[in-house]
């Protein structure tokens, strides 16, 4: 990702308790996933670094869910039940945004492709560079 | 009658959805809302049909929202929006309560921002499943 073309982009939940926002460019690689968790929301994935995302408020309104080898922290609002952002296995040193959360009028343009979740194992290392610090 | 069993990812909230229609003659809906566009809802009623939910009240978060018209069954562990009610009626979003046969189906885009809360209530009246509920206190 180019520093030069990456600006902070919010987003949020539904009912408004969790916001955040994270550096993004224009353009940005996401991935639909088929795995059973991300197929029972929709999730769209932006991964971002650590230090490329943070949160704004609603710390005290995030609910943990976590399922199988428990390394993924799945986050939801606990008001509305969205699930704005998360620590996922693939990344645990970064984040994963939810494209579908991001303010639609600074929303970036989503290069969308499918993740093969049910393979997770096999294709997992595939996602690994999208959470690595800029050097 | 046909039945389709689903619950969400923890299994907290189960759901029953029974309906003659044939799976590929159901209608499955994206609606536009902020709410629904977050979650990724895509939702499936038949007026002809029974929608059973089964939870613990205490498992459950009932999020209201504009015109405040109905309660969106929010799963309090996993976080899954599975159901909306109103007295009498239900609509069952298939992501959340992982309906396999419908969940994977292409959507149409709805839009009701227009509706008055009276003409969105007789909409879901008109449109929306009756609902069973059986809750454990």
């Amino acid at each position: 990702m180019s520093d030069l073309a990456a600006s902070w982009r919010a987003g949020g939940c539904h009912c408004g308790a969790v916001r955040f926002e994270a550096a993004l460019p224009e353009r940005v690689e996401a991935q639909t996933c088929t795995c059973s968790m991300c197929a029972m929301t929709g999730f769209v994935h932006v991964i971002v670094p650590g230090s490329r995302f943070r949160l704004l408020q609603g710390k005290d309104h995030l609910t943990t869910y976590t399922f199988n080898t428990g390394v993924a922290q799945h986050l939801f609002c606990s008001v509305c039940g969205v699930k704005s952002f998360y620590r996922p296995r693939s990344n645990p040193d970064g984040w994963s945004l939810n494209a579908r959360c991001l303010d639609a009028a600074t929303r970036p343009e989503l290069e969308l492709s499918e993740f093969d979740g049910q393979n997770w194992e096999a294709h997992a290392a595939d996602l690994a560079h999208l959470s690595q610090e800029p050097t | 009658m046909i039945r389709l069993e689903g619950a969400c990812h923890c299994a907290a909230v189960r759901v029953v959805f029974e309906t003659a229609l044939a799976p590929s003659d159901i209608e499955v809906r994206a609606d536009q809302c902020g709410f629904c566009r977050r979650h990724g809802a895509k939702t499936v009623s038949d007026p002809a049909g029974r929608l059973t939910l089964q939870f613990a009240e205490a498992d459950v978060e009932r999020y209201r929202f504009g015109t405040r018209t109905a309660d969106f069954i929010v799963c309090r562990a996993c976080g899954a929006y599975v159901a909306a009610l109103i007295d009498g009626y239900g609509v069952l979003n298939v992501v959340g309560a992982d309906i396999g046969a419908l969940a994977g189906r292409g959507a149409t885009p709805v839009n009701y921002d227009d509706e008055t809360p009276e003409l969105r209530l007789a909409r879901r009246r008109r449109r929306w499943t009756p609902a069973v509920l059986e809750i454990a206190p």
